[in-house]
């Protein structure tokens, strides 16, 4: 399937940014305290570095063949039956991620914003956006999410500039307690979480306008949102200390619940809400547009649109079941995701990516 | 084309009337709204005081004759979220706990351990961390909001602004937030200290209306010291020059006022600026604290015949006033290291941020080595003015 709608560089840049920032916002921050304790900043700090390592390899993919998306190039690279069986397992991938996406919405409104609303009444209105802008393709979803990162970033400085006169520094010392070993440690799944899933973009990016230019745009995207995590993750440790970061599901959403401008302007932590509504509508959205775009080029259809309203039924109903709990997420998210995502994102693509380089090269030595 | 026009209104016209508000919606006239909380042991369980506001008597013109601005409810349960659910049998409509300003603990309930009962406030989603714990000194945590106050109708409001400004105009006391309670800074030592509440007269009288329409309330509520808690049990209480000491040290004063003497007499001054420094660190293999503090302070009041423009009186009474700062900083000490052997300034956390490793092997017999910690202090009191007038008015002594 051709992708004829095209982004500019300056779209591919913030869908990168909401990308990479996610979930991860939500979630990440705990999970680092966890390990890291009050150096929890600097795991993130070092996830950045090592997801930008993963960007450059994904790029390196991409520029092997620039014109066709991971999908087609995995059956070019592994022949039609092995490249057919491989996609169906990316589209396995991305299915559950987009589902997960969901949950993680659904969980968040339930159990902190509204206690009383099924959760299936949150997952059907946020797939229903999700919907449409997957149906929409591309182009439109480009178009918002720019008009997004206006609000994004507003809600951003003012988060960040309410909560600075809250900064106690003393809790991020003493620097380095326990070593260097539980930091990278922790930094791990802040690394699956947002640099190895980036590999989503390798469906993405032949929508790009300019091709040349994909590196810069994904490394200057990969290290603004890698920015703001480790600005909020600072923001966390330093404001709610480590111990309650790390006891808190959403730590951040804790962090919005602290702005409070001289007793007038507070209780305003759900408007600060927006910002990972956002970035995890965008990275939901972006799941689904790789399902649709595997699916039709693993069948080869014309179009994809008549596949997204079903696809969408699907994941709200997978979605509900997808964890039975959240400590069964939890338990998940610890011991699962890691060589699941691992696998789709670093070694499935080496592989894909070995091969090309060797089948590219024997070409040039047979045409010489 | 028509027909899909049509269909697009009737679809704009029912999402917005059923995407406005939420699922769980409850209004205002179905909610109480607590202000006030208080916990107490009861055989195996608790009881849960919940004090609610009645809207209609809390406004200017209400208030009116016979009923009182607030109505506090109680229930027993083995659990206190069954106890907070079960106080829909008594009160007609749902507790509303986002509103929670004080939660009070019976000095039981504190002997016993506050984590027992702290768990419930950091998951239930509408509790906030910015509520206020108090310790009801010698009392049972609803006798606390059953007494009615003068200055505010809401008596949970009354606690709440007391607290907030005698801890910034008075030091002897520390507004100790929710989140506090499990803030890294007083982990590692084991010690807190907590806001202590007393009930001052009876309680029979404070609980009647008539308490307010004397001109002298026979009872009333005095935030007053505070509660030293070690490994979140309480083990005793500081007085009023304690606690003032314990400020001092932990760098919570904002203004307090306080005398030294002279002569005949006592001059009174307002420390309006204090800032605090404790260091941990080690010395030849044993950890020392080292607590400088620097104040600024201005005369207030004098009663002798001194002449307050040379400046070696002044620079003296600097001196005398640094003694003073010491004595009470030094009561706490006293009183936290070899009385109540609890670390409530956090030197354990100072000795670990400035020495993580060496802290590690300290750690087990913290409990050993804190009664016999040196600690060092430096006071420095700078005087910057003697308000309006310089010399002391009267001046009666002289002849």
């Amino acid at each position: 399937m051709k992708q004829i709608q095209k982004i500019n560089a300056r779209q591919m840049t913030i869908f990168v940014i909401f990308y990479f920032i996610g979930s991860t916002i939500l979630i990440t921050p705990a999970t680092l305290a966890a390990g890291g304790k009050q150096d929890a900043w600097i795991s993130a700090i070092i996830g950045v570095i090592v997801s930008l390592f993963f960007v450059w390899f994904y790029t390196s993919i991409a520029k092997l063949n620039p014109e066709k998306n991971f999908i087609e190039y995995l059956e070019i690279v592994l022949g039609k039956w092995v490249g057919k069986f491989v996609s169906m397992l990316y589209i396995l991938f991305f299915i559950l991620s987009a589902a997960g996406s969901v949950w993680i919405i659904g969980d968040f409104m339930t159990t902190q914003v509204m206690p009383a609303t099924p959760a299936v009444v949150f997952h059907i209105a946020f797939t229903m956006v999700v919907i449409f802008g997957v149906r929409w393709g591309i182009e439109v979803l480009a178009r918002s999410a720019e008009i997004f990162f206006f609000w994004f970033i507003v809600l951003l400085l003012f988060f960040i500039l309410f909560l600075l006169a809250d900064i106690k520094v003393e809790n991020i010392t003493p620097i380095f307690e326990n070593g260097f070993h539980p930091i990278v440690q922790a930094s791990l799944y802040f690394i699956s979480i947002s640099g190895v899933t980036m590999f989503t973009f390798l469906l993405i990016l032949p929508s790009a306008r300019n091709a040349q230019s994909i590196r810069k745009t994904m490394m200057i995207g990969t290290f603004f949102g890698g920015m703001v995590l480790v600005v909020i993750t600072f923001l966390c440790i330093s404001v709610l200390g480590p111990t309650l970061t790390e006891y808190n599901v959403y730590p951040t959403y804790a962090l919005a619940k602290k702005v409070n401008l001289g007793n007038f302007l507070e209780r305003i932590e759900v408007i600060i809400a927006g910002i990972f509504m956002v970035t995890i509508f965008i990275k939901t959205t972006l799941y689904f547009y790789a399902i649709m775009i595997s699916l039709a080029q693993t069948f080869r259809l014309k179009d994809y649109r008549p596949l997204v309203f079903p696809v969408g039924m699907w994941i709200v109903i997978l979605s509900l079941v997808i964890y039975p709990s959240s400590v069964y997420a939890e338990n998940w998210n610890s011991n699962v995701w890691i060589p699941f995502v691992f696998t789709f994102g670093f070694v499935f693509p080496i592989i894909v990516w070995g091969i090309g380089k060797w089948k590219a090269r024997k070409r040039k030595e047979v045409r010489n | 084309m028509k027909l899909s026009k049509i269909l697009k209104l009737v679809l704009i016209i029912s999402i917005t009337i059923t995407t406005t508000g939420c699922w769980g919606a409850r209004e205002l006239n179905d909610l109480s709204i607590a202000t006030g909380m208080a916990i107490d042991k009861k055989q195996d369980g608790y009881e849960l005081t919940v004090q609610v506001v009645l809207p209609s008597k809390t406004d200017s013109k209400g208030g009116g004759e016979g009923r009182t601005p607030v109505v506090t409810f109680h229930t027993t349960a083995k659990t206190l979220w069954e106890a907070g659910r079960k106080l829909i049998q008594d009160s007609s409509r749902q507790i509303y706990a986002g509103h929670l300003r004080i939660l009070v603990l019976g000095e039981e309930v504190a002997k016993e351990g506050i984590e027992k009962v702290i768990d419930l406030f950091f998951r239930f989603q509408e509790m906030r961390s910015d509520i206020l714990v108090l310790v009801a000194k010698e009392k049972r945590g609803s006798d606390i909001l059953k007494v009615l106050t003068a200055m505010e109708k809401n008596p949970t409001m009354h606690l709440y602004n007391s607290i907030q400004r005698a801890e910034k105009l008075w030091a002897p006391t520390e507004a100790v937030e929710l989140s506090d309670l499990i803030s890294n800074s007083s982990m590692s030592g084991g010690g807190q200290v907590l806001t202590v509440v007393e009930l001052k007269g009876p309680l029979s009288k404070g609980i009647a209306s008539s308490n307010l329409k004397k001109i002298v309330p026979p009872t009333k509520l005095r935030i007053d010291g505070l509660a030293a808690l070690k490994n979140g049990r309480l083990v005793g209480y500081l007085n009023e020059n304690e606690s003032q000491g314990f400020s001092f040290i932990t760098d919570n004063v904002t203004r307090t006022i306080g005398h030294v003497k002279c002569k005949n007499g006592r001059i009174a001054m307002e420390i309006f600026k204090s800032r605090s420094d404790v260091k941990g660190d080690y010395i030849e293999g044993k950890p020392r604290i080292n607590i400088k503090v620097e104040t600024e302070a201005s005369i207030g009041e004098v009663d002798c015949d001194i002449n307050l423009t040379d400046p070696n009186n002044i620079a003296e009474l600097e001196n005398k006033a640094e003694e003073e700062i010491k004595s009470r900083m030094r009561a706490a000490l006293h009183k936290a290291q070899t009385v109540l052997t609890t670390d409530i300034f956090g030197f354990g956390e100072k000795i670990r941020r400035s020495n993580p490793k060496e802290w590690r092997k300290l750690k087990r017999n913290w409990e050993k080595q804190y009664p016999s910690l040196t600690v060092d202090m430096e006071v420095k009191v700078k005087i910057k003015d003697t308000r309006v007038i310089t010399n002391p008015v009267f001046k009666g002594n002289q002849k």
